[in-house]
């Protein structure tokens, strides 16, 4: 899972989000549930939809933060368990790292 | 440092047809009145204890009252109206008339962590000045080819902003060949986007085509497609020359058919080396006015602002640039610069425009080189000094813009920041007829033009 450094997260289809300049809201458009996300949550949500590969965001997370790669690469893996068990993102089944992946799908292989 | 301001000489009388037209910037004041009338008001504000002739008294009170105050350099601590940051000087075009093509500087991309202590710097310099909102701008080379950095730095500086208590404004230049996850990105995340766009395909393809040759226009339009559609300010930027002049009219209603701009900027070409070899000239000033008159009442009539930088009536300034303002010019190489061209640019010009560098996280700040760049500025151009547009243009580019000495001895692109001035000042008076007549009179637009001073005391002088 994500912990084990291979799985690939897609966006849940019925996710739709709106950016103002201080937050970006997620709306499930059925259930219309909503998130607030901010700060450095917002900045990864931005990278997941620009299809950054996982080393990318965590890189960019490592200078965002100010920490370290390897705490950088668990608080990615933290935020997205999160997002998981909200119901964001879910796991790309079978799409793992290096493997090639539709061009919508949120690639964080961790 | 600059003499001591004489509000008289913020006060102008230039001739438009059979009329003077009195206008003073810095009182927000613009009227228009006949030959013996400018000489009235000149004789009231001149002499001492004249009251001003019965029906001018309310003219002269409120040229007499006090006016903003004189626009001055700055002085002190530094006070960066914006960070500007260049996430690289590569660009994936090969546009005609481009002088960056020819750039001694190599192609790097900004570090990240450098990036990080560009905005670091800032908020801290912003701290303690109380600012409500601050600012961002991104320059190149083409920003997007170093995508990374603006994904990085829009977030920092939101992170710092927050934890300044501001918000924070950010502004790109581009050239649009993004794809659509991209520019979906930039109309989210950007406030105003400046996009390249020559006009249509046959301009647009030749004037601005990629390295490989190929063309640009699909690519660009979509892009001006897509963020036509988000709450981002899009303008456009139309780089013109003696080719192109004449279709300025055509170039402002397709933009306006097709897109949804806040505004679009005519711009004639900057003479380079590369716009040389490709035959690309600037316009003719008279020809590149009269042609701006038109697409601008096209613009204006579909809600669009025409724009000629040096011509923004809105603008009270000693700097027509981010030079003399205190924008620190962040470069891939950690340079401080004042200016967002190139450095050979202004080291051709005998320009020193370095402020300092970032090194290893410390900012190392030359003050001497910030009081140098200070001193670029309006008071210190001896030809603008009786010019009806001096608060307004500053006299423009200090490094394209070399100014003669000799008063009315004005140039290219001082002609026609002068009539475009006057077209402004007179469409803001709700006259664009006199506007209209003015431009359709070679005769009475050279008059308007050609003066050594456009100062109220020398109505006399030029009448």
């Amino acid at each position: 899972m994500i912990a084990d450094g291979a799985s690939a997260y897609c966006c849940v289809p019925t996710i739709v989000w709106v950016k103002d300049a201080e937050q970006t809201i997620l709306i499930e458009e059925k259930t219309k549930h909503s998130w607030i996300v901010s700060g450095e949550n917002a900045a990864i949500w931005d990278w997941l939809t620009l299809n950054y590969p996982s080393e990318r965001i965590v890189r960019l997370l490592s200078v965002l933060s100010g920490t370290s790669t390897e705490e950088a690469r668990k608080a990615l893996s933290a935020i997205l368990q999160e997002w998981e068990k909200a119901g964001i993102v879910r796991v790309i089944e079978g799409n793992r790292r290096g493997e090639p992946g539709d061009q919508r799908r949120l690639q964080s292989g961790l | 440092m600059p003499r001591r301001p004489d509000i008289l000489d913020s006060i102008y009388a230039v001739p438009v047809g059979y009329q003077y037209l009195i206008y003073a910037p810095l009182h927000h004041f613009a009227a228009l009145t006949n030959e013996l009338a400018a000489h009235r008001i000149r004789d009231s504000l001149v002499l001492p204890g004249d009251s001003g002739t019965e029906g001018l008294g309310e003219i002269v009170q409120i040229l007499r009252a006090p006016a903003e105050p004189t626009p001055l350099p700055r002085e002190g601590d530094l006070g960066p109206a914006f960070l500007g940051l260049i996430p690289t000087r590569g660009c994936n075009l090969a546009c005609e008339y481009c002088g960056f093509l020819a750039a001694e500087e190599p192609n790097e991309v900004m570090d990240l962590g450098l990036a990080r202590d560009a905005i670091d710097w800032y908020f801290d310099l912003l701290g303690g000045g109380g600012l409500s909102t601050a600012e961002v701008h991104f320059f190149g080379g083409e920003p997007f080819c170093a995508e990374e950095v603006m994904d990085f730095a829009v977030h920092y500086a939101r992170l710092r902003a927050a934890q300044s208590g501001c918000a924070v404004r950010f502004e790109v230049a581009t050239n649009g060949t993004f794809d659509e996850d991209r520019c979906r990105w930039a109309a989210d995340s950007l406030d105003h986007i400046v996009l390249s766009l020559d006009g249509p395909a046959d301009i647009q393809d030749w004037h601005r085509h990629r390295r490989d040759g190929r063309g640009s226009y699909e690519a660009v339009v979509r892009s001006a497609r897509l963020l036509s559609e988000g709450a981002n300010e899009l303008s456009f930027r139309v780089c013109v020359t003696a080719e192109t002049v004449g279709r300025m009219p055509e170039i402002a209603t397709w933009l306006c058919q097709e897109f949804r701009p806040s505004s679009v900027s005519f711009e004639p070409v900057q003479p380079s080396a590369p716009s040389r070899a490709a035959g690309l000239v600037p316009p003719d000033p008279w020809v590149f006015a009269r042609s701006f008159f038109d697409a601008a009442w096209i613009l204006e009539a579909h809600g669009v602002v025409p724009v000629y930088a040096a011509a923004d009536i809105a603008a009270r300034r000693v700097s027509f640039c981010p030079v003399s303002q205190d924008v620190p010019i962040v470069s891939p190489d950690g340079s401080i610069n004042a200016c967002y061209l190139l450095r050979q640019d202004w080291e051709a010009r005998g320009l020193d425009l370095r402020l300092g560098k970032i090194e290893n996280g410390a900012v190392l700040l030359d003050d001497g080189a910030v009081a140098a760049a200070r001193s670029l500025n309006v008071w210190n151009k001896p030809l603008c000094a009786r010019c009806f547009c001096k608060w307004h243009c500053a006299g423009g580019c200090h490094v394209n813009h070399v100014l003669s000495t000799t008063p009315g001895d004005y140039d290219r692109l001082c002609t026609q920041t002068r009539i475009l001035t006057l077209r402004n000042i007179l469409g803001a008076m709700g006259r664009d007829d006199i506007a209209r007549e003015l431009v359709e009179s070679p005769g009475a637009l050279e008059r308007a033009v050609w003066r050594t001073g456009d100062t109220i005391a020398e109505v006399e002088n030029q009448a």
